[in-house]
């Protein structure tokens, strides 16, 4: 196998990249990244002279007063994008790997962790006297009302495909919609700059697939958050990978060994787990890569040929699911299409 | 098989073995309900912060501190009640149908009830449908369960023993349904999904009390009524009749009584295994004979086993919270292994 | 409660066929399942997710290699189908050994609780204890000799000793056990709670070729036993009494012949994980065609095991597109109805 190994496996490496991408982000918008850069609540960064806010949200509308400073957050793409505003959430849930993941800032570590994404624990949340709750109506529906009873309580409809949309409603119910805006533009100014250079080095009919492995199962990703982050970067998937309907369509789907020329592209980006980078862990995740990888099927795709294959981290193409994320991504491909992964 | 092992006893056998003094028929309930209620008072006071016990128990009149109310009233105290009538709803429908089958091993979870409410629920969940209306499925799915039991089992005569296997072959079925429809299910519901499979008390709502509280209070009553009827069952079929109880009608009733206790339990609160099972057996070694004594103590000591364990549950790894499922699943094993070797002194 | 001892069964010899109609139907049969059987590795072979041009699928059959499809032939297909074959097989054969050991109908690898046991012991070495998963074929046979042994306790622990019903609610009990286990390890160990379903139920995707040749010589020496038990098993199924007096020791005959099944079953679920119930159904299958000496149903079992298992897998390969059920759900839902079925039969003495 010849995979390319994109990212630098140590998280002490981690921490530079990531502060870069942080800078980069910020200084793209200019201006204000004082307030963000230390990333604290304390910070009245999006300081609004009005008592509070109104947000229509998934279960309503709920008034929020400004500015809140204790905020809850249950998902990981709301973590990801609390913290891509300058606001350290005061609790989290776990992450979906053992540790948390290594592109977010290490702000993170101070927010006290309260159960998981799917059950979080209700008590620990009342205690931390929360002003503003944000999660999901796709996770979170059967426990809105005892939520909405500790604190304002804001739901995104879901996760995934839907995150910019999310970027701007937890914006707005941080008080902080100048905020929002600007971390969207930020990123959108850099999936286009990264768009008009593919453009320019003739690479926007480059097909990218993006597949995944795991232990009992392996998929390819359509549309849901890899999917958006690399159609905003401009490039095309190959016709397998295409979709009709963006908004009704399978995020994913599941695939059989025999489908494995359908994984095939210019370039294929596999998603390996956090803790696969950092030990190489998953042992069962392992085996089903050799196993798949070693097929001749595998190894006759036109990437495989020609050494297109990329692994990547999924703690940001895949789990994290917010603008930090995002934006790690863009770095990515950034390194891949432009940098010396490239050609 | 010519093993010589050692002898589990039918309901009907540990009856004949076990007299009893009546006042311990009494006492042992009444103790166990003050065990319960001190496991309540317990959880109140549990949680991911400790509440002194008086300031627990006048939060819960809606006394005190604003916090702790709304932590004691809103989060803690429907949890509790829940666990409690859960719990009480699956000893009592084990209790019932082991009776019923004349078989010490029977259970709603093993003989597709509990199989067919997984099932409603998660076709339901793929569907999209809203959390509020699961228990509606869940419940649903163990009644359709049991009309096809029933049905398919209509020739009984055979002591209840066809029921028995006709169950298993339904939970054989339903499991494969419910991963059939797992296959299908769009990815980002599958989390809903498992978290139901896996039994889970998190975040039950005075809407979810009210609902088993009325199930119980249909049921409950109900198994009572049935339970002389059971009695005389157990004798065997020559007998019952002998003493005037219709064999077939009876079975039916019970078989629907004991649905109808599952169904509650597993509509507001997921598959929880293994109390159905264990609770019964636990009632008949404590207070021996099918009697009013013995299906109060199997529905105490099931809500005991369930309060228990959604307590460690949540305790154990916290902030990670274990579903209460996946405690009693644990529970099980050992429980059964020591009743074997229990049995194999004998 | 039923009182009598276990009652003799359909394995019992229930009629002596006119030698010539006999003769007939025990060597007619096999060649007709030898053709299902080929019929149904055609299936397999030629069916698949991706549709194939069937030339194609000859060619490479005849050794091409330039074609995708070639490959999915040569290095998918053909694995798959193996591995079918072998995992229906040794659950069938088992499923015979066990009915005819425990003179009951309903024994059987899925309902003593062996699949789910083994599938269990598996889980639990690979993920919680980091063994290789080419050990699993021992994990498996541990974990349902475990459960077999915990199953059959259960259900002799009963006065009446083991009628047919006690056996299978122990076993069920015991599964029931097992795969809530399963699933708990699986769901505080991984971070993702959607990979548990491989090893709750059975399936035949993916199966590694390389996993098939270590088996090989334990497949063969529990064949050749499976054969050498034969004559033993239908001296069994006279009662204890005669097969003493035929020379027999049943004690022993039953324990080989159990050793033996948790064997087979163990391949089985290394190659396939726990497939359910085609260990039940098969033999009854092949009693039904072939009368009850177990040479004659060992081999209809072996011939039609495979056939049942891999018609499974074909369907659930195009059933549900683009995801593939796994073919265990498939015998399940086959299955349980049979098993029904046994249970409203009168002859079962329940």
């Amino acid at each position: 196998m010849n995979l390319s190994r994109l990212r630098p496996t140590a998280p002490s490496l981690f921490a530079p990249a990531l502060g870069a991408v942080l800078a980069l982000t910020l200084a793209a918008c200019g201006g204000s990244a004082t307030d963000s850069a230390d990333g604290s609540s304390e910070g009245d960064a999006g300081g609004e002279s009005t008592e509070s806010v109104t947000v229509e949200h998934a279960m309503g509308s709920t008034e929020v007063p400004c500015t809140p400073q204790t905020v809850v957050t249950l998902g990981q793409g709301q973590t990801d994008s609390v913290l891509a505003m300058g606001v350290t959430p005061a609790g989290v849930v776990e992450p979906w790997t053992d540790d948390w993941y290594p592109y977010l800032p290490d702000e993170v570590e101070q927010a006290e962790v309260l159960g998981t994404e799917l059950e979080p624990d209700l008590e620990r949340i009342a205690a931390l006297q929360p002003d503003l709750i944000l999660g999901s109506k796709l996770r979170h529906e059967a426990f809105y009302s005892q939520l909405s009873e500790i604190a304002p309580t804001v739901f995104s409809e879901t996760i995934g495909v839907a995150w910019k949309d999310n970027v701007s409603l937890w914006a707005e119910a941080l008080c902080r919609p100048e905020e929002g805006e600007r971390v969207l533009s930020a990123y959108e100014e850099r999936a286009a700059a990264l768009s008009d250079k593919l453009a320019d080095a003739n690479q926007t009919d480059t097909e990218v697939s993006i597949v995944r492995f795991m232990p009992d199962q392996v998929r390819i990703y359509l549309t849901g958050f890899p999917g958006s982050v690399v159609r905003d970067a401009g490039l095309g998937r190959p016709e397998p990978q295409q979709v009709e309907d963006w908004e009704s369509s399978e995020q994913l789907i599941e695939i059989s060994e025999e489908r494995i020329p359908e994984m095939d592209g210019d370039v294929i980006f596999v998603m390996v787990s956090s803790e696969h980078y950092a030990q190489q862990g998953n042992q069962t995740v392992d085996e089903q890569m050799d196993r798949w990888t070693s097929t001749d099927l595998w190894q006759g795709l036109d990437a495989v040929q020609k050494g297109n294959v990329v692994e990547v981290d999924e703690a940001h193409w895949n789990l994290g699911g917010g603008i930090l994320a995002a934006n790690e991504m863009l770095g990515d491909l950034e390194d891949h299409f432009l940098g010396d992964g490239g050609r | 098989m010519s093993i010589t092992t050692p002898t589990l006893p039918s309901p009907a056998e540990e009856t004949a073995r076990r007299p009893l003094l009546p006042a311990r028929r009494l006492l042992l309930p009444a103790a166990l309900a003050l065990a319960v209620l001190a496991g309540m008072v317990l959880a109140l006071t549990m949680g991911s912060s400790q509440i002194p016990l008086w300031r627990a128990l006048t939060a819960a009149l809606g006394v005190g501190e604003g916090g702790d109310v709304f932590v004691v009233r809103e989060l803690r105290l429907p949890r509790i009640l829940v666990a409690v009538a859960v719990g009480g709803c699956l000893g009592a429908s084990g209790l019932l149908l082991q009776g019923l089958m004349r078989n010490p091993l029977a259970s709603p979870d093993i003989v597709g009830v509990t199989g067919g409410a997984s099932l409603a629920t998660v076709v339901a969940i793929g569907a999209g449908t809203a959390p509020v209306l699961l228990p509606v499925a869940a419940g649903a799915g163990a009644l359709l369960a049991t009309a096809v039991l029933h049905r398919l089992a209509h020739h009984t005569g055979s002591g209840g023993a066809r029921l028995v296997l006709v169950g298993i072959g339904l939970h054989a079925i339903t499991n494969a349904g419910v991963t059939l429809v797992i296959a299908r299910i769009p990815v980002d519901r599958l989390g809903a999904a498992e978290v139901w499979l896996a039994g889970s008390l998190h975040a039950r709502t005075w809407v979810h009390v009210t609902a088993v509280l009325v199930g119980a209070a249909v049921t409950v009553p109900l198994a009572f009524w049935l339970l002389r009827r059971l009695g005389a069952l157990e004798l065997g079929d020559e007998l019952a009749v002998g003493v005037g109880v219709p064999v077939t009608r009876t079975r039916t009733a019970l078989l629907v009584a004991s649905a109808l206790l599952a169904g509650v339990a597993v509509a507001v609160a997921g598959p929880i295994g293994f109390v159905a099972l264990g609770a019964p057996h636990i009632a008949r070694r404590l207070v021996g004979p099918t009697s009013p004594a013995t299906l109060a103590t199997a529905a105490l000591v099931g809500a005991l086993l369930v309060l228990a364990a959604d307590l460690i549950g949540q305790r154990l790894l916290a902030p990670t919270a274990l579903p209460a499922g996946v405690v009693t699943a644990a529970l099980g094993a050992p429980y059964l292994l020591w009743l074997l070797h229990r049995m194999g002194r004998r | 409660m039923t009182t009598t001892a276990p009652p003799p069964t359909r394995t019992a010899p229930e009629r002596a066929p006119s030698a010539g109609a006999g003769a007939l139907r025990t060597v007619v049969t096999p060649v007709v399942l030898a053709v299902l059987l080929v019929a149904a590795l055609a299936a397999s072979i030629a069916i698949g997710s991706v549709p194939l041009p069937l030339g194609e699928v000859v060619a490479a059959l005849g050794g091409a290699r330039e074609l995708d499809s070639h490959l999915i032939v040569q290095d998918l297909r053909l694995p798959r189908t193996l591995s079918g074959v072998v995992a229906g097989s040794c659950l069938a054969v088992a499923g015979v050994l066990l009915q005819g050991a425990t003179r009951n109908p309903l024994a059987s690898p899925t309902l003593l609780g062996i699949t789910s046991g083994g599938g269990f012991a598996v889980v639990l070495g690979v993920a919680v204890l980091g063994m290789p998963s080419s050990y699993a074929v021992w994990a498996a046979f541990l974990g349902g000799a475990g459960a077999a042994g915990l199953a059959l306790a259960l259900a002799g622990s009963g006065r009446d000793g083991m009628s047919p019903v006690r056996l299978a609610l122990s076993g069920a009990v015991i599964s029931l056990l097992l795969s809530s286990w399963t699933r708990a390890i699986l769901s505080l160990n991984e971070t993702h709670s959607d990979e548990v379903r491989h090893w709750l139920a059975g399936s035949l995707a993916g199966r590694d070729a390389a996993a098939l040749p270590p088996l090989l010589p334990l497949l063969l020496v529990g064949l050749v036993a499976a054969v050498l038990l034969a004559r033993p098993l239908d001296a069994l199924s006279l009662g204890d009494e005669t097969a003493v007096g035929l020379g027999q020791r049943p004690g022993r005959v039953r324990l080989l012949a159990g050793a033996v099944a948790v064997g087979l079953s163990a391949i089985a679920v290394a190659l396939a994980g726990p497939i359910a119930f085609l260990g039940l159904i098969v033999p009854h299958l092949a009693r039904f065609l072939v009368g009850s000496r177990h040479r004659d149903v060992l081999l209809a079992s072996a011939l039609l095991g495979p056939v049942v298992l891999l018609t499974a897998d074909v369907v659930g390969r195009v059933v549900a597109p683009p995801t593939e059920v796994q073919a265990g759900v498939l015998t399940a839902l086959i299955g349980a109805p049979v098993l029904v079925r046994i249970a409203s039969r009168k002859k079962v003495g329940l």
